[in-house]
């Protein structure tokens, strides 16, 4: 039992590293390739848990290859187009012009009901209102409506907007946050101004942002 | 750039490993086999004390190699391979009778470890 739970942390430990080496990416999104040295990976932990008498090398050593292996071949596909393609296949039109391509359909095993499918969780619920429809490499299904079924945005009106901004969280949950996505660094002396204009002490927030024209939104904690 | 160093280092312990498992598995299998050899000579030659220096040089040889191999082998067969070669000692003590067939068994043992962690067209596939 002790040397399972040694064995079980350690394997956590590796895992987490190696996933956390692969790159942040969704299930939802990860290429054919990812996905296969995700499973790879699980499974491949599972047995020394499974089997005391397996030294744990046996997992350690796959799991590391496939990492390097994993690092390397998405370092290569950067540099190179045909490899790239050779990995990830090519995104596939299967509505060009407004025209179904049935001949791609059946090559990719699609029928037409995971098109309707793909194009109702896009908002689309008529077929005839789609230009283009791609399947990605990761087999999700992009959509490129009409002209005339388009959302109207302020450019098709010539309206001039100004842009907001993305607002940047000053307090979280009771805690001041001193930097955002890991890249910009907030002073003290901004949170101190921020805190005096919204008056209330930062155990009693839950969340405070500030936008790029000072505006500040504040939810409150309440006490449930 | 770090991500790549990061691979490239995984790279290189992981074939610095193997490389490791693969001397350490032939250079014991070959001199616990040369061990195991001079003491069937030995005993053929009735040389009981020289029979029973073989045996303790082979249980040390066997100590020492053992952790280097469990990280590498499967624990079942290492086990099973050093129950025998650490009764191999007291039965050259005793002068057994069964101790020729033990230390025959000993060294299959061995070469069924060494033969299972070969790079072998069979092992791979």
């Amino acid at each position: 039992m002790s040397v399972n739970f040694i064995r079980a942390l350690i394997i956590y430990v590796f895992v987490i590293i190696a996933v956390r080496l692969m790159g942040k990416r969704q299930v939802g999104e990860l290429k054919p390739h990812e996905l296969v040295i995700t499973i790879l990976l699980s499974a491949i932990a599972v047995i020394p848990l499974e089997e005391n008498s397996m030294p744990l090398a046996n997992c350690l050593v796959p799991i590391m290859l496939f990492i390097s292996m994993e690092i390397l071949t998405s370092v290569i596909s950067m540099k190179s187009l045909w490899f790239r393609n050779l990995l990830q296949g090519k995104p596939i039109f299967i509505i060009r012009k407004g025209k179904l391509d049935q001949k791609k359909l059946k090559e990719m095993r699609f029928t037409i009901d995971d098109v309707v499918d793909a194009l109702r969780q896009k908002d689309i619920f008529d077929i005839s209102e789609v230009e283009d429809a791609v399947i990605e490499t990761n087999g999700s299904i992009s959509v490129l409506p009409k002209a005339e079924y388009k959302p109207l945005t302020p450019n098709d009106v010539s309206i001039s907007v100004k842009e907001k901004g993305m607002p940047i969280t000053i307090v979280m949950d009771g805690k001041t946050v001193n930097e955002y996505f890991n890249e910009y660094k907030i002073k003290d002396s901004e949170i101190k101004l921020v805190l005096q204009t919204v008056d209330r002490d930062v155990e009693k927030i839950m969340l405070l942002t500030i936008d790029d024209d000072g505006n500040t939104y504040l939810i409150n904690k309440e006490n449930v | 750039m770090k991500r790549i160093y990061i691979a490239i280092f995984f790279l290189a312990v992981s074939i610095g490993l193997c490389v490791f498992e693969q001397y350490t598995v032939k250079v014991t299998y070959e001199n616990a086999t040369e061990y195991i050899d001079t003491a069937i000579s030995q005993l053929d030659s009735k040389d009981y004390d020289g029979i029973e220096k073989s045996c303790t040089s082979l249980s040390n040889y066997w100590d020492k190699m053992y952790p280097y191999l469990t990280a590498m082998s499967e624990h079942d067969m290492l086990d099973e391979a050093s129950i025998t070669i650490n009764s191999l000692c007291d039965m050259s003590k005793n002068k057994s009778d069964e101790l020729e067939n033990e230390l025959i068994t000993a060294k299959n043992q061995i070469k069924s470890i060494y033969d299972n962690q070969r790079i072998t067209f069979g092992n791979i596939f």
